[in-house]
């Protein structure tokens, strides 16, 4: 699970909680199929859909729409929150909403270049789908920055709403630690964009300089066996510790192991990771590259530049504060509580909903218009695309009337928060 | 300090103690007066592009600072017009040298040139070539004078063989439509020219070999001289095509390592 699938959950807990009701549409994951439900009734439709490439689906454009209709009048949506400019889902859910005249709001997690052939086939996608949209929210003012650019938006319509941590689930182990080495963890998935290649040429020059430094490496991805051919060509096997795939709930225990935590990526809009780390009292060490110098204070973090020989410094820096023990770790998990929590995220999200939610719904001529400026021959294919969704949305509702369709029951949430209190009691009392 | 109302810095958001001037880290001027100045007129305390700290600004403010970061076209390279002229020079010289090798076919299918002359001019221009080769790698690598005996008998040996198929090669299509022929001629011929070795330089990331461009030019040729009527016609082509196909592209390929040194 990685910081958009987090992102998903906590951010639907919180809304809940605040009342809101909130259902998940994604692609089935193997046998993970139909409906079902996650704490607190939170409502998730798994849609089948061809997974082609690493739980990538195949854009049908179309083929998506008659279900999600469904979906959505049952559940009687009003507004549609799309993650991720990588789903495809995402950018068919949001179109297929206009197309219905309901709200849309979409969240930008990463950052992408201008200049290679699949970047620019995606920015061109992105900007169909947020030629038409209410608002967006981004994880960070470079990612908003990027995403402005990316996508020709009014950057007033474009929000930075950070991610944050369950800080409780991410309490500093002082008596996890080995004492007499200092211990550097990396956690993230072992690819090319989170920067492995700097990492492998980093690590046996630390490993030179500094005897008494382990690494600790979590993750799994095509740049492991780099790691492991570095590692047998330096002898470092009592030294690097490969890990593999970390679940989610053992993060937490990876990372109070260590004392530093280092990140290497090469391209970032928000790191997560880094945001957990400091929260388990560990001092960051980090490529400044994206957004990473806008998450967190300086006393915390120490900056290096995305290549080899200032990774090493940076990496000597912060091994020279933990040996005179300038690093506090309970004082940067009581400051990281303050600074990122959930319930203030979704506070700003309910900000950015009652928003939209004051917004006009643009009729058909409208949003053909901006459609059309898309571009001299992307703008006239985009309009095609466009007529022809609204066409089927009037073939649907021709076929399978709003008035046939089921209306789901709501998950009756402030009963169901009753009868856990009482339980609870019932427990305490026995 | 008292008259001053910047408590944080604005570039790393590092936040002052009550009697420091400069920021520790990016070593930012407290007293900084367009600030100091900003700061009375809104009398907020300016925008930050941070996240860890809670701002008094709405979720989608748009600060003077937005994309000022922004580095335009930072790995764009220009060319000047004559250095892309220079440097495609190569692939115009490579079309034009088979354009040229078609129309000398074109002169010969319809008798406007002998197959006598073609061979004699041919002839002639290869010992040329080869004489101002042999001189000038003499001068760099004087090892080279012994093989200048084999390259002789290779030439024989080679010229002798061609003559002696010639015959053959004359009536090798005589089923085959010409149509075919010259259809099959330009897709050779195209293949020649895209997987020809236009001396990028460095060998070891090379896809196709560049024997596969010459055994293109030379099968095309073969075709070629099948229409042709009589076998000194068709000798004349083929050694012609020989010539200009496999021994050319290397001297024009030499000349240019050397102009360039």
């Amino acid at each position: 699970m990685g910081g958009v699938e987090s992102h998903l959950y906590q951010l639907s807990q919180r809304l809940i909680q605040r009342g809101h009701k909130v259902i998940i549409i994604t692609h089935s994951y193997g046998n993970r199929t139909g409906i079902r439900y996650l704490t607190n009734g939170l409502k998730v439709y798994y849609v089948p859909h061809m997974v082609i490439y690493s739980e990538a689906t195949l854009p049908t454009i179309y083929g998506f729409f008659p279900i999600f209709r469904n979906i959505v009048l049952r559940e009687k949506i009003d507004i549609v929150h799309g993650h991720q400019a990588f789903s495809s889902l995402c950018h068919e859910a949001i179109f297929h909403a206009r197309t219905m005249g309901m709200k849309a709001c979409f969240t930008d997690h990463s950052l992408f270049g201008f200049a290679d052939a699949s970047s620019i086939l995606m920015n061109k996608m992105l900007k169909f789908t947020l030629s038409d949209i209410d608002h967006v929210i981004c994880v960070s003012h470079t990612s908003k920055e990027n995403t402005v650019l990316r996508a020709a938006l009014n950057p007033r319509i474009v929000s930075v709403i950070p991610n944050a941590v369950v800080a409780s689930q991410f309490k500093p182990d002082p008596g996890a630690q080995d004492q007499n080495s200092i211990t550097i963890v990396v956690a993230s998935r072992l690819v090319y964009r989170k920067g492995m290649d700097l990492l492998v040429a980093a690590i046996p020059r630390i490993c030179q300089i500094h005897a008494k430094v382990r690494f600790i490496i979590g993750g799994d991805g095509p740049k492991r066996i780099d790691l492991e051919q570095m590692r047998e060509k330096y002898l470092l096997h009592d030294r690097v510790e490969l890990l593999g795939p970390v679940m989610h709930h053992e993060v937490r225990n990876v990372l109070t192991k260590g004392q530093i935590f280092l990140n290497t990526s090469l391209t970032e809009a928000f790191c997560i990771g880094m945001v957990e780390a400091a929260c388990c009292g560990l001092l960051v060490v980090s490529t400044k590259v994206g957004g990473v110098p806008e998450v967190l204070p300086r006393h915390m973090i120490i900056f290096a530049k995305p290549e080899e020989d200032d990774l090493v410094n940076a990496v000597s820096k912060a091994i020279e504060m933990i040996r005179l023990k300038k690093v506090v770790p309970i004082k940067f998990h009581d400051e990281i509580k303050e600074m990122y929590s959930w319930v203030n995220v979704a506070c700003r999200t309910e900000k950015v909903y009652d928003k939209i939610w004051q917004m006009k719904t643009p009729p058909l001529m409208e949003r053909l218009r901006r459609y059309y400026g898309c571009g001299v021959w992307a703008g006239k294919i985009f309009c095609i695309l466009v007529a022809i969704d609204y066409l089927i949305w009037m073939f649907l509702e021709w076929i399978t009337p709003r008035e046939g369709i089921e209306i789901a029951p709501a998950f009756p949430y402030q009963k169901y928060r009753k009868m856990c209190q009482m339980a609870e009691k019932d427990e305490d009392d026995n | 300090m008292a008259n001053i109302s910047i408590n944080f810095c604005p570039t790393d958001g590092y936040q002052f103690r009550a009697d420091e001037a400069k920021c520790i880290y990016c070593s930012f001027d407290r007293s900084n007066k367009v600030l100091v100045q900003e700061n009375k007129v809104n009398n907020k305390n300016p925008w930050r592009k941070l996240l860890w700290v809670k701002q008094e600004y709405p979720d989608n403010h748009v600060d003077s600072s937005f994309l000022e970061e922004l580095q335009k076209n930072a790995n764009l390279r220009t060319y000047d017009y004559w250095t892309v002229v220079m440097e495609s020079g190569v692939i115009s010289q490579h079309i034009s040298s088979i354009v040229i090798f078609i129309a000398v076919f074109i002169y010969l299918y319809l008798d406007m040139l002998s197959a006598q002359n073609l061979i004699v001019i041919g002839t002639i221009f290869t010992s040329i070539g080869y004489i101002f080769w042999d001189l000038s790698i003499l001068k760099t690598d004087p090892s080279y004078e012994y093989t200048r005996r084999q390259t002789a008998k290779g030439a024989i040996l080679f010229f002798a063989t061609l003559l002696g198929l010639s015959p053959i090669l004359k009536t090798l299509t005589k089923d085959t439509s010409s149509d075919t022929i010259w259809a099959l001629t330009v897709i050779l011929f195209l293949a020649n020219m895209l997987f020809h070795d236009y001396g990028s330089g460095n060998r070891t990331n090379i896809k196709f070999p560049g024997s596969l461009s010459t055994n293109a030019a030379i099968f095309a040729s073969v075709l070629l001289a099948s229409r042709l009527p009589s076998n000194s016609h068709v000798f004349g082509l083929m050694s012609f095509a020989v010539e200009w196909f496999a021994l050319f592209p290397i001297f024009r390929r030499y000349t240019k390592v050397k102009n360039i040194k």
